[in-house]
């Protein structure tokens, strides 16, 4: 077991190792250099060489005029620190500060809409197995297929459309009211969970479905498994039989995938974000990527990998409690059987088929 | 009403001497379907047989001749969308189709136990097999005054199919080797001390050393605690080597029954199915050339032949087989044979 971990551990650094290079790498040599282009930028302010230097190490965490290699390892010394640079449009604000900003409302709006919609994905898609030769289950999922295919900007607008424009029940974008303090108060709360309804309720109606159809596919191979109709033949309780035979080992692949989810969570929806100007990391990203921003491109890059690359790690970790064939495969298998009795080796005979 | 141990049935209407004397096991005019209109299929049609109390008897047939979906019925639990259409299954007198789920699941694995064809897949791969004990244990708490008792039993129950206990308890399926699982299988189905156990092909996936330790642990089994055995397979060496009395089916139907050696003793009345069987085993002394396949296949159960459905293989067929569904006709010591042709040799009267 702590063999396995350390492999995982060893993998996971290097992955973010891999990636946190790749960054460096494609920022130097993306057409146009935008480091050079920020350069010339900085020059036509009338700025010296050495402030020149000076404004894009701040910003890029690199010294423009060192050796690639050294520049390389400046910078992932920088990243190790913590320190991501500083944004290109706004050099007053660190990548870290915009990141450590956005994050929460992020984690907020696409947590939440993960956890309902996970609940009500597999809470429907048991439901679906559990009935699965019934008309009502087929009409629901073909409902759920659509909804599913359905992109998330679409069902944004619609629902600004039909919820903040033609009634004007809800917000139209932001996270909170200008009207509000920040703080631990019971407007400002009231004002997050408003203007949270809606981007929520986008997010929801797109993604549930999916839970439902790959809770619906497993329950449903589980439910026609051998041992399934073996636990039944033994007399086992209804209950005994959803909860631990069939429920547990369905539930396993949608915890992975949930796992993996809370990964890529941290890069937010970027459409969801956008269309209900909701300062989450999508957002921030959106903006960035229109405004050539490389440096809090980066930032955010090396962000959803990290978290990627934590969730899948942890996922290996929690794996192996829940089904112990992955901690050691084949196992301790043994020729016991064929040692406790002196077999006669006879052949048994042909058979018929 | 509460299902009596190692007692004869109390069912309604039947005295203690009459639950005695009946079979412990009745099929009575069973047709399970799969699917419904003109798609359907007949997996078991009308079939009747009866289990006595310490017999061994063996189902044979080719793959998918309704073989298996019969001993699923046994303890009622056919895969949907199957479903019995007529007939029906007695435990003791007593039908399954009007006992409540409580009574069914007392039943099941209480008194009639199931062990699974490929016993590979018959385990939850993620928990150990201590935990199906434990699990059996729960559902069944009438059969021993405490879980310890429980798990004793199953430990001397290890013992009889030759596996050490400390080793099994913990392990998890994956752990096992295919022989293992069969007999951890065996074992499980056996804990709670049922008078019935069904095996649905309980060599097929086994090589050939751990099929003779199937034959002895079964055997063994039978002596030691009297339980009656029914057994699904293909595998004629082990009908003859185990069983007492046989049923033959072929795609669905029931077209012989009676003692292993009304059939297998050559020159008797048979069905000409169950002669082709016998021919097209290759023995371990005898030619190859003596092996004679069946020509043709198995027919498609959507699709059935006109009268006799053996009738477009059969060497002995005539023009009556084509036309006429063959009665199962019986001779005066319960031998039954479904066929024109060896059915008017011997002059087996009509019923």
């Amino acid at each position: 077991m702590s063999r396995y971990i350390a492999r995982r551990v060893v993998a996971s650094l290097a992955i973010i190792y891999i990636v946190i290079s790749l960054s460096f790498f494609i920022v130097r040599l993306m057409p146009g250099n935008a480091v050079s282009a920020l350069e010339s930028q900085l020059s036509v302010q009338g700025m010296t060489t050495q402030q020149i230097d000076a404004q894009v190490n701040a910003i890029y965490a690199v010294t423009p005029k060192a050796p690639l290699w050294r520049q390389y390892f400046t910078y992932i010394g920088h990243v190790l620190e913590g320190k991501l640079g500083r944004s290109i449009i706004n050099q007053s604000e660190t990548v870290l500060h915009i990141i450590a900003n956005a994050l929460p409302w992020t984690i907020f709006i696409v947590g939440t809409s993960l956890i309902i919609s996970f609940v009500i994905g597999i809470a429907i898609g048991s439901a679906l197995a559990a009935l699965q030769h019934t008309r009502a289950a087929k009409a629901v999922s073909f409902v759920v297929s659509v909804l599913s295919s359905i992109p998330n900007y679409l069902v944004a607008i619609v629902l600004l459309y039909l919820l903040a424009d033609i009634h004007p029940i809800f917000p139209t974008g932001a996270a909170y009211s200008v009207n509000v303090t920040v703080g631990f108060n019971i407007a400002f709360i009231g004002s997050v969970i408003v203007h949270g309804v809606l981007p929520i309720a986008a997010y929801v109606i797109t993604s549930f479905g999916v839970w439902a159809l790959g809770m619906k596919g497993s329950a449903v191979s589980v439910l026609g498994s051998e041992y399934v109709r073996a636990a039944e033949s033994r007399g086992l309780s209804r209950r005994r039989l959803t909860q631990t035979y069939v429920g547990r080992n369905s539930m396993l692949p949608q915890v992975t995938t949930l796992a993996l989810s809370v990964g890529f969570m941290f890069g937010g929806s970027i459409f969801i974000e956008t269309y209900f100007s909701y300062p989450g990391i999508g957002y921030q990203l959106d903006q960035a990527i229109n405004s050539r921003d490389y440096s809090v491109m980066m930032g955010c890059f090396i962000l959803i990998t990290v978290a990627v690359v934590v969730s899948n790690f942890l996922v290996d970790l929690l794996y192996p409690l829940v089904d112990p064939r992955i901690a050691s495969p084949g196992g301790a298998r043994s020729v016991a059987d064929r040692r406790a009795e002196g077999t006669k080796a006879m052949p048994v005979g042909g058979s018929t088929a | 009403m509460s299902i009596g141990r190692g007692e004869p049935a109390s069912g309604a209407g039947t005295s203690p001497a009459a639950g005695l004397a009946r079979p412990i096991l009745e099929v009575d005019n069973l047709t399970v379907t799969f699917g419904d209109g003109p798609g359907s299929v007949r997996a078991v049609d009308e079939v009747s047989l009866a289990v006595e109390t310490g017999d061994i008897y063996a189902i044979v047939g080719e793959s998918g001749c309704g073989k298996s979906t019969l001993a699923y019925a046994l303890l009622d639990i056919i895969p949907p969308p199957g479903r019995v259409t007529s007939g029906e299954v007695r435990f003791k007198g007593r039908s399954l189709s009007q006992m409540s789920r409580g009574e069914l699941n007392r039943v099941r694995a209480a008194e009639v136990a199931m062990v699974f064809q490929a016993a590979m897949n018959a385990f939850h791969p993620v928990i150990t097999i201590g935990a199906h004990v434990d699990h059996t244990l729960q559902a069944h708490p009438e059969v021993f005054a405490s879980r310890s008792e429980g798990r004793e039993y199953f430990r001397y129950l290890l013992n009889l199919v030759r596996l050490r206990p400390e080793r099994t308890w913990d392990a998890y399926e994956s752990q096992l080797s295919g022989g293992m699982k069969q007999r951890v299988a065996i074992a499980l189905a056996l804990v709670l001390k049922p008078s019935v156990v069904v095996l649905d092909e309980p060599t097929t996936a086994l090589d050939v050393l751990n099929q003779r330790l199937m034959i002895d642990i079964l055997a063994d089994l039978h002596r030691s605690l009297g339980v009656s055995i029914v057994f699904v397979t293909h595998d004629l060496a082990l009908v003859a080597e185990l069983a007492g009395r046989v049923a033959v089916m072929y795609a669905g139907r029931l077209v012989e029954s009676g003692t292993v050696d009304e059939i297998f003793a050559s020159g008797g009345r048979r069905h000409p199915y169950v002669t082709a069987l016998t021919a097209a085993i290759p023995t371990v002394v005898g030619a190859v050339s003596d092996v004679r396949p069946i020509p043709g296949e198995v027919p498609n159960l959507a699709q059935l032949p006109p009268g006799c459905r053996f009738s477009p293989r059969c060497a002995l067929a005539e023009p009556i087989c084509q036309e006429q569904e063959p009665a199962l006709l019986q001779d005066d010591r319960g031998h039954l044979v479904a066929c024109h042709v060896a059915n008017r040799l011997l002059g087996v009267p009509s019923k």
